[in-house]
């Protein structure tokens, strides 16, 4: 029947990024690792890049729009290299990273582009998810899993720094600062200022620096740019932020909530920094057409760099979209339960968790909790026809526990429900709470039940079709938000 | 050549200077009173969740490495031997695995859960331990009692055996039974009457299904205990188990527990499972070829 044999799950990561933009296609090794008659245990066991695109400048319509063609030529141009079609593709993650209203634009033209590009490709945002990414792509979360350590990962791009932590492989905490390598962009013969985005000026301005787009800068002022952006990085790390740093953060300005032992640096800016040279003369300063190299240098000159903990990650540049491509994918438990599998893919259904009903759990209670989540999603009375996925924790799932939780469930979605309902189980009951609250809700709406993934409040997830004729399906959890 | 007087000096001497020297006054010394409520229990916390290593770089590092294994790594040691704590919870383990073997299922409580009781042809714990062969024969009257309170020729028989741990029974079977008849009604499955088999073991399903000729019979039973637990229980499956009957056409969900496969999620594991016999009309390595 073909359940023992390895499956390949085709993934594709896209970074589109304010300077660079990379494809990577990789392939995603699937296989049962239990014994051929105990329950089945289906795992990601290989994790192989199969195609390194090359790294292309974004291209751009003016400064803040994505060229539609141009990027659509660049995908299929690498996936023609990769000897892969668009239809082969089953999962992976287009992430846009960099200024905002680059996002913006980008995040229309995605959603057309995902149907061109493959099934199940998802459009994502959120700087704390992208810095995850890049953590995970960059090695670093393998690093803190490894050393059993919290590792930061700052990840310096052209728009972005990202910093993400991870304590033993799991994500602890994320920031987002708006410093990065191309917040000016020079003409790479003369050295004139082509633009300057809104973070530069904001910097521009606490510097007391005049400059224009149209001047020529010399290299002391680009030089005092790119320290007071590296200081920035650094404040934040430190949690001691100047008022510069407070105005260039996205999201709460604040420091991090865990101590890190070591640091990565990841991104383009990333990979400048592990290239060390003595002084740099102008021209080589802005071969690239901005500051990325001179803010490499002085990241180098920043007691973060002097502390010593600092280490070269496996992956710079491609951290990002590695990650985008071969991390974000996880299989839910081997037990689960689909009233109808053919509701697969769901896409982008945001998540729901109850408050804590209590131990053991009592009707009214999870009726409560669970009608509360979905009030705050605005989904209470069900018409809008929005799939929901209701997070639900048991430590221990007793029968008698299942069955009021899904009686308590089944109250809340109340009669008119008819959109799927998605539950996603932190342990592993999966498949016998979804047999009982369609027990419950009889064929109202189709139950999509599965287990051991973990979702919090504001997260959105994506569920891929069926593996092994039903027995797992591929997950992708998206948070958005961190910490609150 | 050191005369034998001279090495009893030399030894003595030696222990002087160990303080080793058993004095009256060290021996006479009152044993520390147990406080009142008793003596700790041994087995109260998860193994899993403390290092005795003294002096660790990375307790928490070590917390890591323990969530993934219930082996005794991390116990440290006192020069070659484990540290008393350590030992005394190794042999608290194999008590409770030993208790489990040993001790007989409340069949109040399967009575409880609709269950009536038959029995082997073994008569007594250490029979059954001695002799498995008889473990898989019913006696005379069990025969005639499933015969009288069974429906024959079912689409599923359940069938609970104590096995070697009734603790497995006791702890599982509560939470299983119901998923399972949930799940199997939601496939459309019609479970005949299940009982009790004392002193049994997994073959004694052939026995059972020469009898009363079910088209699935799902076996649940008390897994052999070890150190890590002894509560945990298997659910054996077979299509049409008779006299014939081999190993490789049995299926098996083990490790089912509180810290394995939960109880409830196996019961609606094993009721598709039991379709998925059912529509194959095969079982074991003829199912999954």
């Amino acid at each position: 029947m073909g359940e023992r044999e390895k499956q390949t799950i085709l993934s594709m990561g896209l970074d589109i990024g304010t300077t660079t933009t990379i494809v990577v296609i990789s392939e995603l090794t699937v296989k049962n690792i239990a014994s051929a008659t105990s329950v089945p245990r289906i795992e990601i066991v290989d994790k192989r890049i199969s195609h390194m695109g090359e790294v292309h400048f974004t291209p751009l319509i003016g400064e803040d729009s994505l060229d539609e063609d141009a990027l659509m030529q660049i995908v299929l141009e690498e996936y023609r290299k990769a000897g892969v079609k668009p239809e082969e593709i089953q999962s992976g993650a287009v992430i846009v990273t960099g200024h905002s209203a680059l996002k913006r634009n980008a995040e229309k033209l995605l959603h057309k582009l995902a149907t061109n590009i493959g099934k199940f490709v998802v459009a994502t945002a959120g700087p704390h998810l992208e810095a995850f990414i890049a953590g995970r792509g960059s090695g670093a979360a393998a690093r803190s899993l490894a050393k059993k350590e919290t590792v930061a990962n700052l990840d310096v791009g052209g728009g972005t720094t990202n910093i993400s932590f991870f304590d033993n492989g799991e994500p602890k905490d994320a920031l987002a600062i708006n410093v990065g390598g191309r917040l000016l962009k020079l003409d790479p013969g003369s050295g004139k200022i082509r633009h300057i985005s809104g973070p530069g000026q904001t910097v521009l301005d606490s510097l007391g620096m005049r400059l224009r787009a149209g001047d020529r800068a010399s290299l002391e002022e680009l030089t005092a740019i790119a320290k007071r952006l590296a200081e920035v990085i650094e404040e934040v790390m430190n949690g001691a932020l100047s008022p510069l740093a407070v105005s260039l953060m996205i999201g709460e300005p604040r420091g991090p909530r865990v101590a890190w032992k070591e640091i990565s640096f990841s991104g383009g800016v990333g990979r400048l920094v592990y290239e060390r040279g003595s002084s740099v003369s102008f021209g080589e300063a802005i071969r690239y057409g901005d500051i990325g190299p001179l803010l490499a240098q002085q990241i180098r000159r920043t007691r973060l760099w002097a502390a010593g903990n600092v280490f070269e990650p496996d992956q710079t540049i491609y951290a990002t979209v590695i990650g985008a491509g071969a991390y974000t994918t996880e299989l839910s438990g081997s037990t689960i339960y689909l009233s109808d599998p053919k509701v697969l893919p769901l896409r982008d259904v945001p998540v729901a968790k109850p408050a804590a009903w209590g131990t053991p759990p009592i009707l009214e209670n999870v009726k409560r909790a669970v009608a509360h989540s979905l009030a705050i999603l605005d989904l209470a009375d069900g018409n809008k026809n929005q799939p929901v996925a209701l997070a639900v924790d048991l430590a221990y799932p007793r029968f008698g526990e299942i069955k009021t939780v899904a009686a308590g469930i089944a109250e809340a979605l109340g009669e008119t429900w008819r959109a799927p309902i998605v539950i996603v189980g932190s342990g592993d009951f999966g498949k016998v709470l979804g047999q009982t609250l369609v027990n419950q809700i009889g064929g109202r709406a189709v139950v999509v039940s599965i287990d051991q993934i973990r979702v919090e409040n504001g997260d959105y997830i994506d569920i891929g079709e069926p593996l092994y004729s039903g027995t797992v399906v591929p997950v992708i959890v998206k948070t958005l938000v961190f910490g609150e | 050549m050191v005369n034998e007087a001279e090495i009893r000096k030399i030894v003595e001497a030696v222990i002087s200077q160990l303080g080793m020297g058993s004095t009256p006054e060290a021996a006479a010394k009152p044993a520390e009173t147990v406080e009142k409520g008793g003596l700790p229990d041994l087995a109260a916390y998860d193994l899993r969740e403390k290092v005795f290593l003294q002096k660790a770089e990375n307790p928490e590092g070590l917390l890591q490495l323990k969530k993934s294994t219930p082996a005794r790594i991390c116990v440290g040691r006192s020069g070659p031997r484990p540290i008393t704590e350590v030992w005394l919870r190794f042999r608290a383990d194999h008590a409770f695995a030993k208790d489990a073997v040993w001790g007989e299922v409340n069949e109040k409580l399967m009575e409880e859960l609709g269950l009536f009781c038959v029995k082997t042809v073994v008569n007594s714990k250490d029979e059954y331990l001695t002799r498995p062969d008889l473990g898989r024969k019913l006696s005379e009257e069990a025969k005639e009692t499933i015969k009288a309170k069974c429906k024959p020729n079912p689409q599923v028989q359940i069938v609970v055996v104590d096995g070697l741990s009734s603790k497995a029974i006791e702890a599982n079977v509560s939470d299983f039974l119901p998923a399972l008849m949930q799940g199997l009604e939601s496939h459309n499955l019609e479970a005949g009457t299940p009982f009790f088999v004392k002193y049994g073991r997994v073959a004694v399903m052939d026995e059972i299904g020469e009898i009363l000729q079910p088209e699935v019979l799902v076996e649940l039973i008390g897994e052999r205990p070890g150190l890590v637990t002894a509560e945990s229980m298997s659910c054996y499956m077979c299509y049409k188990p008779n006299k014939a009957t081999i190993e490789s056409d049995r299926m098996l969900i083990s490790n089912i527990y509180k810290g394995g496969l939960p109880p409830a999620e196996a019961g609606a594991h094993a009721a598709s499972l039991a379709k998925k016999i059912f529509d194959a009309k095969a079982s074991g390595l003829n199912l999954q070829a």
